[in-house]
């Protein structure tokens, strides 16, 4: 933000504690922005006419006579149609040599959408991966997130997942994002030809951690004008919330505020809640559905982040290196999308959920089985099927790289059952054992 | 290994199964041994749990074949009796008189003596009384195609 003119420069701070400066001035609203010599910081607290203000890089090296100018209102973004095919940052600036948007401003971080306006969600979003269209199937207006180990592709599924999904917007909310992370998904977007309806807000990893606070805030306020004002569907993609949530554990640890459990603010589900809750099925058909990237420590989900992420959203696809078949799979065992049922049966064919049932319980015989090779014992015939039908099942329909439609999903798991298995061990339903049963070739 | 249903039955428990008041308003509403066939049940699969973990730790040759008689005979009140189809018509709705006669007929398999040569051709039989089960909980109860699947199983008992 540049300086305007006849703007109050404030010259004399009254106390510095390691996040906050205040001082004291009129005319001052609650959230509003300022920089404090150079800095960007938020007014979080207001007494009287003392005014304190969190500076998102710290104080450190800030003098008693710094220069501190206030913006005059909170974050907002000015929202318009020439928002698509844009970059911003966090303060909804744009990176990308565009002109400034033109449009209504508005303030970020507003209340969701009231219980009592939105409307059930009820439509099935393709993805063409098997792990998740068949097993766990995504509805739009869901939030849901993936837990992932850092080196897993977890972006470049994220980005694939944008792609094939048929929606009007996607927004991407990029925090901590790697330049190469940050180019990867400009280049993707770019080469798919499909930039006219993707907004993206980054906040890269040289850029201070505090400022990505506002990063989901201005993709979601991007994602209700279009889904409320313009009834569109809108995915919005946050990577990754765990970099979010260190960034709050930084600011509530420097303002002295006890620490919770794994270090993090007490308010943490707060935080995440109302990021999450702004997921929406509007009855106008308009629609915010949020696919977020939570990576896990060494797969430990009873941490803080993706505990809290849990209780809140609405399942978890879990991505693992399946070492079998050198993969990367969608673990049919951890992972879960809670809305499944909605549109399962409803929206794709009569035979999913038995088949999506069984092909996950023969793969967990198939683990069965491999515990018992691994402690030496001999396989019977049916363990030894088993674990081949583990291996096509988890290359042909749970691994990452698949792309068909369901049809042939449920086609390439009858198939599957047909190969390795009788009618009678699948106990589906004999009705749909007539229909769709193929023999082996 | 994590399976349906999510209520475990055997950490899963009601203190109501053990009031006399209970048990008496269960008697005349239910069944007159309904109690008794729900703890006889929950036991079965008790001492499948544990003899799965026998086998475990022994291997299928390592135990006695009526060990896996055992596992199979909790198998099938798994399959047949606590899993339940959500996305069913059928399966997901049933009757307390279906729940009593289900209940009954698969105790009174679990109550049948067979005679085995290895533990394969047990697991495979009783691998077919589970898909006939199965269908019964996807048939309309009682109606003609039920009672062919119910056929079907006595003509596979009495083999």
């Amino acid at each position: 933000m540049t300086t305007k003119a006849f703007q109050r420069i404030y010259t004399q701070l009254e106390a510095i504690t390691k996040a906050t400066v205040s001082l004291r001035a009129a005319g001052i609203t609650n959230d509003e922005l300022a920089t404090v010599d150079g800095r960007l910081a938020q007014v979080v607290k207001i007494k009287d006419n003392l005014v304190t203000l969190q500076i998102f890089e710290g104080t450190e090296g800030i003098p008693t006579n710094a220069e501190v100018l206030f913006f005059g209102e909170p974050p907002a973004l000015n929202v318009s149609d020439d928002l698509a095919g844009r970059f911003f940052n966090a303060y909804g600036q744009p990176i990308d040599d565009g002109p400034p948007i033109e449009g209504e401003r508005r303030y970020i971080g507003g209340p969701s959408v009231n219980p009592f306006r939105r409307k059930q969600p009820s439509q099935l979003i393709p993805t063409g991966i098997a792990g998740i269209d068949l097993n766990n199937t995504l509805v739009s207006g869901q939030k849901i997130p993936f837990f992932a180990d850092p080196d897993q592709p977890y972006n470049q599924v994220m980005a694939q997942v944008a792609l094939r999904a048929d929606v009007d917007k996607i927004i991407l909310g990029g925090m901590g994002l790697s330049n190469d992370d940050y180019l990867y998904f400009r280049q993707v977007f770019e080469g798919a030809g499909a930039l006219n309806k993707i907004i993206s807000f980054v906040n890269t990893t040289e850029q201070p951690p505090v400022e990505r606070l506002l990063i989901p805030d201005m993709a979601l306020a991007a994602a209700e004008y279009f889904a409320v004002d313009k009834n569109e569907k809108v995915l919005v993609l946050l990577t990754d919330m765990t970099l979010y949530a260190d960034a709050l554990c930084i600011v509530s640890n420097r303002m002295d505020q006890i620490p919770s459990k794994d270090s993090m603010p007490g308010s943490l589900y707060s935080d995440l809640a109302k990021i999450y809750e702004k997921a929406v099925q509007l009855p106008d058909g308009g629609s915010i559905t949020i696919i977020a990237v939570t990576t896990l420590n060494d797969g430990d989900i009873t941490h803080a982040i993706p505990d809290n992420t849990g209780y809140i959203t609405e399942g978890q696809l879990f991505l693992r290196m399946d070492t079998d078949t050198g993969k990367v799979i969608v673990d049919p065992f951890r992972s879960l999308s809670r809305l499944k049922q909605l549109v399962i049966g409803k929206q794709t064919r009569e035979d999913h959920n038995q088949v999506m049932n069984t092909a996950v319980r023969l793969y967990a015989d198939a683990a069965n089985a491999k515990t018992k090779l691994e402690n030496g014992f001999d396989l019977s015939d049916y363990d030894l099927r088993c674990l081949d039908y583990a291996k096509e099942y988890s290359t042909r329909l749970l691994a990452i790289d698949v792309n068909i439609p369901i049809d042939e999903m449920l086609d390439t798991a009858w198939e599957l059952f047909g190969k390795y298995f009788s009618k009678a061990e699948t106990g589906i339903r004999e009705a749909l054992v007539e229909k769709y049963w193929k023999d082996k070739e | 290994m994590k399976r349906y249903p999510a209520v475990d039955p055997i950490d899963s428990y009601s203190k109501y199964l053990e009031y006399p008041e209970v048990i008496e308003f269960l008697a005349e509403r239910v069944d007159k041994h309904w109690v008794e066939k729900v703890n006889r049940a929950k036991n079965i699969i008790r001492r499948g749990k544990e003899v799965a973990d026998q086998i475990n730790i022994l291997g299928d040759d390592g135990v006695p074949m009526s060990y896996h008689e055992l596992y199979w005979k909790s198998e099938l009140i798994d399959f047949a009796i606590l899993q339940q189809d959500a996305f069913d018509p059928i399966d997901s709705l049933t009757s307390m008189e279906r729940q009593e006669y289900m209940l009954t007929l698969v105790l009174d398999v679990c109550d049948t003596h067979l005679e085995f040569d290895n533990f394969e051709e047990c697991g495979n039989f009783y691998k077919e009384l589970i898909n006939i089960l199965r269908q019964m909980n996807y048939s309309e109860f009682k109606s003609e195609q039920f009672n062919r699947y119910l056929e079907q199983l006595n003509n596979k008992l009495k083999k």
